[in-house]
């Protein structure tokens, strides 16, 4: 009796007491010093970046050279200024951080993007799409060469096509004896959108491309690659089995440079323009003390060939863009030169 | 592991009714619980900050009370707004868990008024975080498959039973993904998906969790009862090789608890 009355006053004890716990179990949040901050940053990238080997970046000696700038009690504007610098070293269009006043961005990327784009959006729209052209869930779309060849410019991954929509189009041009996929300045969005373009294309269950993630923390603590297939066909009578020039450039990235890699596993397809800007990652995104957020990749993406293009996705066919010929003559040298490939077909 | 769960729980429903049927000395009830609460959480893996918010807490249970067993199927949840201030800003984010889970308990002790209780449970629980603010990689879902050792106290005066209920995690798998707030949306082009969830996979992980409960039961004249009682409890993913995502949260609530006696 008496040891039964000192448990249950040990199980009332502890069932009262323990009503505070989380306070031992979980600790304090770390402080949003700037030092703190800027330590939090570098070793989450330290931890989960997953492009550290096509970058050949020394991330320690990025973190010895920036670290002394970096002192309690300096301003947000010039802990950001700090913080940027660190990221931008990795040139890369899926890292950003998010401050409620400025975003940072792989200046480099943009820079070359609008230096170098391989497109000319008012030649497109005035001398190809033309009036009258269709505009189907985020494609725009018409004949070209008297309606042999089916353009279709499509300015982001963002825009959900789904792959009925999308064989509406084809089934639109049945006199198409080939197919344009202009996605040049495509910057990318969602995944989903590449695969039901592609549900259109001809499949025997080939290997489109392989993934891994990162599961450590050290910088080459990686999952098994992991390969991904075509996606099954479900009406083989309406697949478009004839030729698809993919138009690239500069301006293309992530999903955008993902659907440039698939393009390896297709017969009928063949990659065209500039080299793309990469981005083969796929991002998440956290919080740092301070409350900024930061976007990174944490996947690595290998091609069919074997290679890793995180740095950008060269063209089977590379055709860069007369930019002078567009403004001057208004026509697009590569949209003209991928009509001849189909024609010629 | 949740069709287990669900599969024995309505194996136990559909089973023990009618062992019940000879035996008059069992009760059956079913127990109907709302309440309010404050919780709680921090995910590394995509925040080194604590997110506080107010929360609800329904629940159901059947109940089957034998003189020496005690056996509950429960289905509990919590889910909440939570929020975090940062100077002028605030982060908004939501989350919960559902639970689903058997317990057992056994009395070891047994005098006119007190009455002292050991036992086990299962359970399996399901939780997900939404924080808008992460774009379009906002959504986290864990997995928590957990066996809890359980000891329960009560003391009878008149018709009213004050209670201390302990439950300790002993051992649990559990599942967080990878990257806490993957972007899952991009990733269903394939199996990566799996990959990412099952990253942060634990087996056999220890005490990763613990519950509280203290209350008080009014047994009501026609068999019926209502009580009232305060929760805390503490559920963590705390593995080494998780570190880096470590998933941790706390809940205290105030619960409402009605009764039904079905026979």
């Amino acid at each position: 009796m008496k040891n039964n009355f000192h448990i249950t006053t040990l199980l009332l004890f502890i069932a009262l007491g323990s009503t505070s716990c989380e306070r031992v179990l979980m600790s304090d949040d770390l402080q949003a010093t700037a030092p703190n901050t800027f330590d939090y940053l570098w070793q989450r990238f330290d931890q989960q970046y997953s492009m550290f080997d096509v970058k050949g970046v020394d991330w320690q000696a990025v973190y010895d050279s920036l670290r002394p700038r970096v002192y309690g009690g300096m301003t947000a504007d010039s802990l950001f200024a700090v913080c940027a610098t660190m990221l931008g070293v990795l040139n890369d269009g899926h890292v950003n951080l998010y401050a409620g006043f400025d975003v940072s961005r792989a200046d480099s990327l943009y820079y070359r993007f609008y230096s170098q784009g391989g497109i000319d959006v008012n030649t497109v729209v005035l001398n190809y799409l033309g009036i009258g052209y269709h505009s189907t869930a985020g494609m725009a779309h018409t004949g070209l060469c008297d309606g042999k060849v089916l353009y279709i410019y499509y300015g982001s991954f963002s825009n959900t096509v789904s792959t009925s929509l999308f064989r509406r189009i084809i089934m639109s041009y049945p006199d198409a004896q080939g197919m344009i996929l202009d996605l040049r300045g495509n910057g990318g969005g969602s995944l989903s959108n590449v695969i039901n373009i592609l549900k259109m294309m001809p499949s025997h269950g080939q290997r489109l491309y392989s993934s891994q993630i990162k599961s450590g923390s050290a910088h080459d603590d990686f999952t098994p690659w992991v390969d991904t297939y075509a996606p099954d066909v479900s009406d083989d009578t309406t697949l478009f089995t004839r030729p698809v020039v993919v138009l690239v450039d500069r301006g293309c990235f992530s999903a955008t440079s993902v659907f440039a890699i698939c393009t390896q596993a297709y017969d009928n397809m063949v990659l065209m323009g500039d080299t793309t800007s990469g981005g083969l990652g796929l991002p998440t995104m956290g919080y740092l003390p301070n409350g900024w957020r930061y976007r990174l990749p944490v996947t690595r993406t290998k091609a069919l060939d074997g290679n890793n293009y995180e740095n950008g996705v060269p063209p089977d066919i590379l055709l860069p863009f007369d930019r002078q010929l567009a403004q001057t003559l208004g026509r697009d040298n590569v949209i003209d030169s991928a009509c001849s490939i189909i024609l010629k077909r | 592991m949740n069709r287990l769960f669900v599969t024995t729980l309505f194996i136990l429903i559909a089973v023990t009714p009618l062992r019940a049927e000879c035996d008059s000395s069992a009760h059956w009830y079913i127990n109907l619980q709302g309440g309010i609460g404050y919780g709680l959480y921090r995910d590394l893996g995509a925040s080194p900050l604590t997110y506080r918010g107010l929360q609800l807490h329904p629940g159901i249970s059947l109940l089957l009370q034998k003189p020496d067993w005690r056996y509950e199927a429960m289905f509990q949840a919590d889910g909440g707004a939570y929020g975090l201030r940062l100077g002028v800003d605030y982060i908004q984010a939501y989350g919960g868990h559902p639970r689903l889970g058997i317990r057992a308990l056994h009395n070891v002790f047994d005098n006119s008024h007190w009455h002292l209780w050991a036992g086990g449970s299962v359970e399996d629980l399901f939780d997900i975080r939404y924080n808008a603010s992460l774009g379009n990689a906002s959504a986290a879902f864990g997995n928590f498959a957990r066996l809890n050792v359980e000891s329960c106290v009560e003391y009878s005066l008149c018709r009213w039973l004050f209670y201390a209920h302990i439950q300790l995690n002993a051992l649990s798998l559990h599942m967080r993904p990878g990257f806490a707030y993957m972007d899952n949306f991009d990733q269903n082009i394939a199996s990566p998906t799996a990959n990412t969830f099952d990253q942060y996979r634990s087996y056999l992980a220890i005490a990763t969790g613990a519950m509280t409960d203290v209350g008080a039961t009014l047994m009501l004249a026609n068999g019926n009862r209502i009580g009232v009682s305060y929760r805390w409890s503490y559920l963590t993913s705390r593995t080494t090789h998780a570190a880096p995502h470590l998933f941790e949260c706390a809940d205290h609530a105030l619960l409402f608890l009605i009764g039904l006696k079905l026979n």
